[in-house]
């Protein structure tokens, strides 16, 4: 910074010279969120990716969020709980969250492996001591703007996959959910923003 | 503070003279401690005694300036594009709303408008038209600047619409000082009547003005001090805001205002300048130059804070603040307890494996041999708490449970012995796992910049390779397969 940024001095970065803790204004900045509004039943298209629906008209579970500054980290939070059908073995079911209609990579040079991914163990073999039918996705994640795609309007989407071959059709049903995606525009430490 | 000319002719008629200009003289304490003059009847009144008066009125009027009010633009004097250039604005959200500054400009000239400044010495600088100056000529005044090449953000700031844009430019510093020129000479009789032989030639008015310059760069204190040059001036190296007790924090806060003003009260000033606006030439503006036309050079222009320094009107002040801080302490929902000051987290970017022979706790790394780890970019708040949150998925081999916990700057933080960020998995039938908690200011104690890392212990299932000893328990993270992991942490005001 400039010659004349007084605030390189050190002095008015430490606390007492802000207001008081109940003055400070939040840093997350353009919040952005879906529900899930009804229990929804999916199944998965083919082998690949399936769109997780919020209702049975079809709409996704997704936001767009139009950022402010492109330098700036964001928070984001997936969570809800469903069930599986469809098919009598176990498979683990992925979940990611892709952002401009790609997975988010851990690094700028990397495209192996992936932020905002998860994975939950599934089991309906019948009589399975392991038997294990319902899941609890839970993730929340601050995204380094390096890894973002470079634009101002970001639609994340959240997807679902199940892992194991010839499952024939399965399926999987998400219950009500308020804000089963957030996503949040994480603003400097400020006391002007 | 009469000027004695030696090189103006004088008879009878009017003088005629070209007088010198000076810039203001400089301020220090013991040039405000002035003498009052006092009258008496009959006393013989000379131009030491009416020079006397004014300084004296003037000296204080200068000093409650500088000190009551403190130095700054009072308003106006903002630096713009001249008439006619052709400009892109550069900043973004409600700044650019507000002003055209950061802009662009295609060509070398600015216009600053009329206003009315205050400089450290407490003289007041008063443009009273609007001035067209010619930056690239003023610049040549100015050969010790240096030729900088820097982004957009690294020259603006975070403003920068486009930060990566690199261009190479000279930076400059507007500045406004006092310039004093002598004026209205008059002949100097020598004897009691107007008649009487006219001796030499003086001037009778002092025309106050403003010079605008650049200059290349400020001393570090300036936007303590107002001055272009270095000064005692020396900002206390101390630490404010540590305090646990909310008295000892009061009572520094006051003593370092003291401190500050103190030095401010009684320091030299060798040259009171008001900074205007920064100013940057530059040939190859890049893409910031999208859209205007072709010129030979190019400006970079910002006059927003903090080179821009304004002295607030006490009457706004007085009317507008307190509506602001009252609405925001007694209803405002938008500044209030609970909100979210700082964020800080990370995840596992690339296949990690936790292999363990014993049950001993092992960090889990992000990649590599990197820890995954989330730290406050500032100190906590003593009043905040600290929302952690862990989450991942995971495979495992040759393990019947992990436990795992998340620490607090090294230490895994309990109340009456029970762990705040701790949980045990069955991973014979969980691949996954969350923490969550909000940890109160008192269990984390001092205020810190926190720093979090996420550890977890094995508990083997009893394996056996194929030579009959046990094999190791092992906890994979793998993101490329799923498997992926996130710590966040997030100072929530109490």
């Amino acid at each position: 910074m400039s010659d004349c940024d007084w605030q390189g001095t050190g002095v008015f970065g430490t606390q007492v010279l802000a207001p008081g803790p109940s003055d400070l204004p939040s840093t997350e900045l353009n919040l952005v969120q879906q529900d899930i509004e009804e229990v929804t039943p999916t199944t998965q298209a083919g082998g690949v990716f399936t769109d997780v629906q919020v209702n049975t008209t079809g709409d996704q579970l997704a936001v767009t969020l139009t950022r402010t500054r492109r330098t700036r980290a964001l928070l984001v939070s997936v969570g809800f709980t469903g069930t599986v059908t469809g098919f009598a073995t176990a498979s683990d079911l992925a979940f990611q969250v892709i952002i401009n209609g790609s997975p988010v990579p851990a690094t700028p040079t990397d495209n192996t492996d992936v932020l905002l991914v998860r994975k939950v163990h599934v089991d309906l073999t019948p009589g399975a001591t392991t038997f294990q039918s319902s899941f609890n996705l839970s993730m929340t994640s601050l995204i380094q703007p390096e890894v973002l795609p470079n634009a101002l309007q970001l639609d994340f989407l959240v997807q679902f996959s199940f892992l194991a071959s010839g499952l024939g059709g399965p399926q999987i049903t998400v219950f009500p959910r308020e804000a089963a995606l957030v996503v949040k525009e994480i603003g400097p430490f400020s006391l002007t923003t | 503070m009469s000027t004695a000319i030696a090189f103006c002719t004088c008879g009878c008629q009017p003088c005629v003279c070209t007088p010198p200009s000076q810039l203001g003289s400089a301020s220090c304490l013991p040039a405000a401690c002035l003498p009052r003059p006092t009258f008496f009847d009959g006393q013989v009144i000379g131009s030491a005694d009416l020079n006397a008066v004014v300084d004296y009125a003037r000296n204080q009027q200068a000093l409650l300036a500088r000190l009551l009010g403190g130095w700054g633009i009072l308003g106006g004097m903002r630096v713009d594009a001249a008439p006619g250039l052709r400009a892109n604005k550069l900043g973004t959200g409600n700044i650019a709303q507000l002003g055209n500054n950061p802009q662009i400009i295609a060509g070398t000239q600015v216009q600053v408008s009329p206003g009315v400044a205050i400089d450290a010495a407490g003289n007041r600088l008063v443009l009273c038209a609007p001035v067209v100056l010619d930056i690239a000529a003023l610049a040549v005044q100015t050969p010790q600047a240096q030729l900088t090449t820097a982004t957009c953000a690294q020259l603006l700031g975070p403003e920068c619409v486009n930060p990566t844009v690199q261009i190479t430019a000279t930076e400059f510093f507007l500045v406004a000082e006092l310039m004093e020129t002598p004026a209205r000479p008059v002949g100097r009789v020598n004897g009691p009547g107007s008649c009487d032989p006219v001796v030499g030639c003086q001037f009778s008015r002092t025309v106050e003005d403003v010079r605008l310059s650049l200059i290349s760069s400020l001393a570090d204190t300036y936007q303590f001090t107002g001055c272009a040059d270095a000064t005692s001036f020396s900002l206390p190296g101390v630490t404010l805001g540590t305090a646990g007790d909310p008295t000892i924090c009061r009572d520094e806060v006051f003593a370092f205002i003291d401190n500050v003003q103190g030095q401010l009260a009684s320091i030299c000033c060798s040259r009171p300048v008001v900074v205007l606006g920064r100013v940057m030439l530059t040939r190859a503006p890049g893409s910031l130059a999208a859209g205007l036309p072709f010129a030979p050079q190019y400006l970079v222009v910002s006059d927003g804070y903090p080179c821009r320094k304004p002295t607030f009107q006490v009457g706004w002040f007085t009317k507008t603040w307190p509506n602001v801080i009252c609405n925001n302490v007694t209803s405002s929902p938008v500044i209030s307890a609970g909100s979210v000051v700082q964020t800080a987290g990370d995840n596992v970017r690339g296949p990690i494996t936790i292999t363990a022979s014993t049950s001993d706790f092992l960090t889990i790394n992000s990649i590599a041999t990197s820890a995954l780890s989330a730290q406050l970019a500032q100190l906590r708040l003593s009043t905040s708490s600290l929302r952690v949150t862990f989450g991942a998925t995971f495979t495992v081999t040759n393990v019947a449970s992990a436990q795992f916990r998340v620490l607090v700057d090294g230490v895994e933080l309990a109340a009456n012995g029970i762990p705040f960020l701790s949980t045990n998995v069955d991973t014979t039938r969980l691949t996954q796992v969350n923490i969550a908690n909000i940890v109160p200011p008192s269990i984390l104690g001092e205020a810190r910049a926190h720093q979090v890392v996420v550890q977890v212990s094995l508990t083997s299932a009893g394996q056996l390779d194929a030579t009959g000893l046990a094999k190791p328990a092992t906890m994979v993270f793998d993101p490329s397969k799923f498997d992926g992991a996130s710590v966040v942490i997030q100072e929530i005001a109490g």
